[in-house]
């Protein structure tokens, strides 16, 4: 029985998801004509405010982790490989995933009495990807400033490395996977309309673990 | 909350999704930027019986700079591997005809493609060159060197083993300084039995006896006592009035005498440079034995850095049975 209340609610889920994400795509003629002014105001009302407080946490997460890397690699003399693990698991992996789910919980989730509001969905689908590729960037350069400091010499290796590290395959998983994280925040409340908080939290994290295992496997199996 | 203008509100939307396409645009053209894709390269192919280590996108490095990048690596129709890197145009002066390039693979780490240009002078490596790669394997070594590390201590094994001949030459030296050392000394050396020794003793004994025989009958000389003199010569010569022929003949024998007291002389010569000659040899014996204690310090010494060598074989080599001795964390 509860095998399949379980299958009946992701079911009802999914179809609630795919109607919101049908009615953000379709064309403009199909759509509301308030939506436009609506989601910038949910964009300008509801990122902004947030982005401080991202950027500050997300730096503090990426200067301890860079700390432990460059110390242990260089401990182990394998210096060399300190720039290739860091881009490896901050860039590619854990900023990507702590963007989505701090964008969850911040933007899309609280406010769940309009969760098909396809203004509050946009502004969840690009604060997820802004916020990825801020936090990647300053992961990025705090990494670089890290290990050489303020010397402009080591850019040529720290850009080749970075080169070494995104083949076009790899480049193309992590775009997939940022914007399947971005369009799972964004259309996670229409699934969750009667859940509660807790059974909210933990499908977002499950529904995140996911995408991310997938693209573990692409990248690395 | 201050409710925001609609020209505030969209003012700020577009900064956000203005920046956002900004970060997304400008990730695709820094990737592309370092992967190389806005610079004009050339080609190089190196070939190698083995491609072991080498992949996709490893760098080929020139005094430790990156000079360029192996885009594709396939098996030839010649059966070798065919390693394909690009160089930048800007990066491509360093390579020369004469360059010599080198697979290195080390026991911790990636492998590495390296290029040496020994002579800067020489004409540009022209585009499309098909280069031999050459191959430096850290590991290929340790198996050769743990098989001679083997036969050099089974070598040794025997060297220094119960049977050995080494080990019964030291005991033959050793029997015979026993034997200098005893009583008889260099005669029990050269007569090999204690027996021989005895009887060139008594041999000698004998002849000084008749040394001393010969000289009292002959001379009327006695060693001890020479106040009896008179009666001495008197029982030799005889009275005084003996006849012609008595003298002749204590005249030959007193030749015979002198002619057996001279051999007695040689033989005495001869046994004095044998005896010289048994000294000389003592003498090589115990430099051979100080040098043989060399040696074995010498052995001692390379057993033990070969246990050494071993020792860090052990620990260093990857697929060490011994958990005990894997790799110590620092």
């Amino acid at each position: 029985m509860m095998q399949l209340n379980w299958l009946h609610q992701t079911g009802h889920a999914s179809l609630e998801m795919a109607k919101l994400f049908v009615r953000m795509f379709a064309l403009p003629t199909y759509q509301d004509a308030r939506s436009w002014p609506a989601a910038q105001r949910a964009i300008a009302e509801r990122c902004l405010p947030v982005l401080p407080g991202f950027l500050f946490l997300s730096s503090l997460l990426s200067l301890v982790i860079i700390r432990i890397v460059t110390v242990t690699a260089q401990s182990y003399g394998l210096s060399e490989f300190a720039l290739e693990v860091l881009v490896r698991t901050l860039v590619l992996e854990l900023l990507p995933l702590y963007s989505a789910i701090f964008v969850a919980l911040r933007i899309s989730l609280p406010d769940r009495t309009n969760h098909t509001d396809i203004a509050q969905a946009w502004a969840g689908l690009l604060a997820s990807l802004l916020f990825t590729g801020l936090a990647s960037l300053l992961a990025a350069t705090l990494a670089y400033l890290m290990v050489y400091g303020l010397s402009p010499w080591g850019l040529a290796s720290y850009i080749g490395a970075i080169g070494k590290i995104f083949t076009p395959a790899m480049s193309f998983i992590f775009l997939l996977k940022t914007l399947a994280f971005s369009l799972a925040v964004a259309l996670l409340p229409a699934g969750l309309a009667k859940a509660n908080e807790l059974q909210a939290f933990t499908r977002l994290i499950a529904l995140l673990l996911l995408v991310e295992v997938v693209s573990l496997v692409g990248n690395y199996a | 909350m201050t409710v925001l203008t609609d020209e505030q509100v969209g003012r700020r939307a577009k900064f956000l999704i203005g920046l956002t396409a900004l970060l997304l645009v400008g990730a695709i053209v820094f990737i592309l930027h370092a992967r190389g894709a806005f610079e004009s390269s050339q080609r190089l192919t190196l070939i190698t019986d083995d491609s072991e280590g080498a992949t996709v996108g490893m760098s080929l490095t020139f005094a430790g700079f990156q000079l360029g990048r192996v885009t594709r690596i396939r098996l030839g129709e010649d059966g070798n591997a065919h390693i394909e890197v690009d160089i930048p145009q800007s990066e491509a002066h360093w390579l020369k005809v004469s360059s010599v390039f080198t697979l290195e693979r080390n026991l911790l780490g990636g492998t590495k493609l390296k290029a040496y240009s020994g002579i800067l002078e020489d004409p540009l490596l022209p585009d499309g060159a098909v280069r031999p790669l050459l191959r430096g394997d850290a590991t290929a070594d340790i198996p050769k060197v743990a098989g001679t590390a083997r036969e050099l201590l089974e070598n040794l094994q025997t060297l220094t083993g119960s049977n050995s001949p080494l080990v019964r030459s030291l005991e033959a030296i050793e029997v015979a300084s026993q034997r200098l050392a005893s009583d008889r000394g260099a005669l029990a050396v050269l007569m090999g039995n204690t027996q021989g020794a005895d009887q060139l003793q008594e041999a000698i004994g004998d002849l000084q006896q008749l040394i001393a025989a010969t000289n009292e009958k002959v001379l009327g000389l006695r060693p001890s006592s020479t106040n009896n003199s008179t009666t001495a010569s008197a029982s030799i010569v005889g009275p005084a009035n003996a006849p012609t022929s008595t003298l002749e003949s204590v005249n030959k024998t007193l030749q015979a005498t002198e002619a057996t007291l001279r051999k007695a002389q040689e033989s005495l010569t001869k046994l004095d440079a044998v005896l010289d000659d048994t000294k000389a040899i003592t003498r090589n014996a115990r430099a051979a034995s100080q040098d043989l204690e060399l040696l074995r310090y010498e052995v001692e010494a390379s057993l033990r850095t070969a246990d050494e060598l071993m020792r860090d074989v052990q620990r260093v080599w990857p697929l060490s049975q011994d958990p005990e001795k894997g790799l110590a964390l620092p």
